[in-house]
């Protein structure tokens, strides 16, 4: 299935995802890290960038709660970096892999990576055909509500993805997610830098999560780790200043300057306290509304 | 006009090797950053309150992240963008810099009398 975005889908649109992400995979891949992940690193020590990421995708991996085996879900791909070491790590006998952006999705077939099934589609289009062992989603939750939704919408979409959620886990199965929330500010701080670089998406409160996965998920595990997020945002803005003059040939000076910006904005967003950066583990209610 | 920060290093009273003590490149900073400001806040450099807070004279995250971005190349080094939120008005910031290595030593090759020519270039 291609684009398959109904008009009901609460997501960002495949084009404003695609106006992100097809800048051009070399583009990214001058000033991210080898593994090419572009979301918060899990930073334990005094480790570099690549290792502070594949923490990150470790610690995703652990409470998702797959087993070698098993079948993954993950939503919002990236690069292919977690279906790597899904594949090649923990041995996991499946993975499909939902994303919106036609780069990325060419970018993990090339990859050839076995078992790996990528798909174009909206997480409300995917129709699974078994269930799932467990889920990851990993800063793709950012374009589940978009800013031209009414509260009441927003937190509907939300339902509606840890229903479906849900609906694709076998009894006692995991979801592990990575978001960025609102913290002392809210829907109305709509950037015009934010808007150039990411249009149409809008962010969730924690308690909107909370509240949405009621019912469907309880929390087991809740981080809130927006200091990790200044320091990949302090490396990611080196590499880039490094290695500008390439940057400015790729894309020209005018997208790098927006870039540069960007990044900057979003690290004092995560310094203040503006917003914050959740890990939240989530595992399936079996008994919904049944014996307690 | 705020920009014209090398003109206020031209001030500057470098010893005899040509490169500005601690003191000095404070107070240039100091004297760029209220120039900058002013221009910026619309504000006389004699109206600006050097304890003030950055926040308190209005700046918003994306001024201040600008402010940073300028300031690096002035000084000729990466600034990082949240350090007007580090250190928050005029005074501790230009502390903290000209308190970094790293920073004196920038400001010394583009700013010291004998480099000064090529970095007015």
């Amino acid at each position: 299935m291609h684009n398959a975005v109904s008009h009901n889908d609460p997501c960002a649109s495949s084009e404003a995802i695609q106006f992100h992400y097809d800048v051009g995979n070399d583009f990214y891949q001058l000033w991210l890290d080898p593994t090419m992940t572009y979301s918060c690193a899990f930073w334990q020590g005094d480790e570099n960038l690549e290792t502070a990421q594949r923490n990150k995708i470790d610690w995703h991996l652990q409470h998702s709660g797959i087993q070698p085996g098993e079948r993954l879900l993950e939503i919002g791909g990236g690069w292919g970096g977690l279906l790597d070491r899904a594949i090649n790590h923990i041995g996991v006998k499946h993975a499909t892999s939902l994303t919106l952006s036609q780069a990325q999705a060419e970018w993990i077939r090339n990859r050839q990576l076995p078992n790996v099934d990528v798909r174009l589609e909206s997480w409300f289009a995917h129709t699974p055909d078994t269930l799932y062992d467990g889920i990851v989603s990993v800063e793709a939750f950012e374009a589940f509500a978009r800013p031209d939704q009414t509260d009441e919408e927003k937190l509907e979409g939300y339902k509606t993805f840890f229903q479906s959620c849900h609906r694709w886990l076998r009894p006692g199965g995991r979801l592990s997610l990575q978001t960025i929330t609102y913290e002392k500010l809210g829907r109305d701080w709509n950037h015009h830098i934010s808007e150039k670089v990411f249009p149409d998406e809008d962010l969730p409160h924690l308690e909107e999560i909370v509240t949405a996965a009621r019912g469907f998920f309880e929390i087991e595990l809740l981080r809130n780790d927006r200091a990790h997020y200044v320091r990949t945002l302090r490396c990611w803005l080196s590499n880039l200043r490094a290695k500008k003059s390439e940057a400015i040939e790729m894309v020209g000076a005018e997208k790098v300057a927006i870039y540069e910006k960007y990044l900057g904005l979003v690290l004092v967003g995560f310094y203040t306290g503006t917003m914050n950066l959740a890990r939240i583990s989530l595992r399936r209610i079996d008994s919904r509304g049944g014996w307690s | 006009m705020s920009l014209d920060g090398p003109h206020s290093v031209t001030k500057v009273n470098a010893d005899i090797s040509g490169i500005p003590s601690q003191g000095e490149i404070e107070q240039s900073i100091v004297e760029w950053l209220k120039n900058y400001l002013a221009d910026l806040l619309n504000l006389s450099v004699d109206e600006l309150d050097r304890s003030i807070t950055f926040q308190q004279y209005g700046l918003d995250s994306s001024a201040a992240v600008g402010l940073s971005g300028d300031l690096g190349m002035w000084l000729g080094c990466d600034i990082d963008p949240a350090i007007a939120y580090e250190f928050p008005s005029i005074n501790e910031l230009a502390k903290a810099l000209a308190d970094d290595a790293a920073v004196r030593n920038a400001f010394g090759k583009r700013h010291s009398i004998a480099g000064k020519e090529s970095a007015d270039a």
